[in-house]
């Protein structure tokens, strides 16, 4: 018994760390909207479930997969931006709750026509580049995996030298330090809030294509990833991306042992009793700054 | 070069400036003086867009701006530096600087933006030892000092200054209003509102006091300071040497 049970630890970790990257990249999403708006985008899930079916679609139309990743991706992302005009834009003096509730109930019109469109069933893609395990401290390890873990480190060291060294980027950071400035030295508020949107959804998209062909997706996948994520996201501190990434693998890899360790009907319990402990205890996070905590409008 | 008339605003139902008129010719220096809550902060809020227009005309160089957003009026030539600094405390001072041109930094050349930036590190010699560093951790005065470089690199032919002595030490205030004056002998124009109206009126041509929304004064400055009742006021004088 105690054999099978030290062999098992690294086939966990690795599982742990690859769901881990998608809550990383969901909490960010949260982040980059609700940096540049304040809000929590509760649609965030539905972008990764998005990503991921229509790249279902792209690939039973024959189209390659390396076209097919960008295509999946711009076409979640203009969902995105539409969601923003539609949805959010023409709220102009709404209170930050209002505005919540808005992307609650756009959720669940994503959700409605994914399901209009994709059906019920379960969907799944070929994996990147073979099935054949590699070894790994005696856990199986996918190429998917490696893909995973590559893409989400990519996608965060290219945010983060487009929030640091781009005037736009710069520009979306300036929002969410100092609204009333952003506007005086001449940022248009609302056009980082779209593109705050555009952004947030096509790294929803991206995550969403690279979990697929390892975990299946369906129209109804979005809601559980979207309270995993923001698990991530307030564990790690709201708006910090360096603790969303963090707090993605701790809650990822909680979740894998528990699941293996303990049981696995416990699975989804485990990210959300992160999220109560956090908030009584630490609730500006494991990264955040409890000054700037103090600050926030809600 | 700005030409205000019967301008009403309001922040949400209620009516701060009641059908004020004033003007500023260009290279010029005014200033506005009036108690706490008089309505004289609001009166740039209003210029810069912050706070809507109810009725009245804003009239910048011939042109109304009455209804354009704010981000809209820095590329008019107007900036504001407001009351309280507002920074961009987790950016870096260079950061800060950036986004004050963010509105023509496409379209300057690299050579001309240099130049801009190295006129503004001659106005504020501190600022460019702590270019790296995050705006939120530099002292009052150099915050100061930051908020009107960052608005000075947006090349506004108009800028608005919001109170730049509010909890500021003497000696800093002093620099800071030294600056002021360097401003107009580069050939800016100026709308200063100031608590210090005594400050105030020492280093601006014009003057206007402010009561309830509404100007009940103006004049030179020269004048404005020999007047009893803004003496008895605002500079705060006994009235012992008037009766002599």
């Amino acid at each position: 018994m105690d054999i099978i049970f030290w062999e098992q630890i690294p086939q966990f970790l690795v599982t742990g760390i690859s769901i881990g990257c998608i809550y990383g990249m969901v909490a960010i999403g949260f982040n980059i909207i609700y940096n540049a708006t304040g809000i929590i985008n509760f649609a965030q899930g539905e972008f990764v479930m998005l990503g991921g079916m229509v790249m279902v679609s792209l690939t039973a139309a024959g189209i390659p997969l390396m076209l097919g990743f960008i295509l999946a991706i711009s076409i979640v992302a203009c969902i995105g931006g539409l969601f923003e005009r539609i949805a959010i834009y023409p709220m102009k003096d709404a209170g930050v709750l209002t505005l919540i509730i808005i992307t609650i109930g756009g959720s669940i019109v994503l959700k409605g026509i994914a399901m209009f469109i994709w059906g019920k069933e379960s969907h799944t893609l070929p994996h990147f580049s073979g099935e054949q395990p590699l070894s790994f401290l005696g856990a199986k390890l996918l190429p998917q995996h490696l893909w995973i873990l590559g893409i989400m480190l990519t996608t965060v060291l290219l945010l983060t030298l487009f929030f640091r060294y781009t005037i736009v980027g710069k520009a979306m950071r300036a929002c969410s330090a100092n609204r009333t400035a952003a506007k005086l030295v001449g940022i248009d508020v609302r056009k980082m809030v779209f593109l705050s949107f555009v952004l947030s959804a096509a790294i929803g998209a991206i995550a969403g294509v690279i979990i697929t062909p390892i975990a299946f997706i369906d129209y109804d996948r979005g809601f559980l990833l979207a309270l995993k994520g923001f698990s991530a996201a307030v564990l790690g501190g709201l708006g910090n991306s360096a603790g969303a990434v963090l707090a993605g693998f701790i809650i990822g890899i909680m979740e894998s042992m528990g699941a293996g360790l303990i049981s696995s009907a416990y699975k989804d319990a485990i990210a959300l009793i992160v999220l109560l402990v956090i908030l009584f205890v630490r609730p500006y996070g494991i990264l955040g700054n409890k000054e700037a905590m103090k600050h926030q409008a809600f | 070069m700005l030409q205000i008339t019967n301008l009403v605003s309001a922040i949400g139902r209620v009516e701060i400036l009641k059908g004020l008129s004033l003007h500023v010719k260009a290279q010029e220096i005014v200033t506005l003086i009036g108690a706490n809550g008089s309505g004289k902060s609001t009166i740039l809020n209003t210029i810069a867009g912050l706070v809507p227009v109810r009725a009245g005309a804003i009239l910048f160089e011939a042109k109304s701006i009455a209804k354009l957003a704010p981000d809209k009026i820095v590329r008019e030539g107007i900036s504001l530096v407001p009351e309280g600094r507002q920074l961009f405390s987790p950016l870096s001072v260079l950061d800060n600087l950036i986004l004050g041109s963010y509105h023509r930094y496409g379209k300057l050349s690299k050579a001309d933006w240099d130049e801009q930036l190295s006129m503004v590190y001659e106005l504020f010699p501190v600022l460019k030892d702590r270019e790296r560093q995050l705006a939120g951790t530099l002292s009052g005065g150099e915050q100061q000092m930051l908020a009107i470089a960052r608005s000075l690199m947006s090349e506004p032919k108009l800028i608005l200054l919001d109170e730049p002595s509010m909890g500021l030490a003497p000696r800093i205030v002093e620099e800071i209003f030294e600056t002021i004056d360097e401003l107009r002998r580069r050939n800016l124009t100026v709308l200063l509102v100031e608590q210090n109206a005594r400050l105030a009126l020492d280093i601006a041509d014009r003057g206007y006091v402010v009561e309830t929304g509404q100007i009940v004064m103006e004049g030179d400055c020269a004048d404005l300071k020999r007047n009893t009742e803004i003496e008895r006021v605002y500079l705060g004088k006994t009235y012992e040497h008037i009766w002599d």
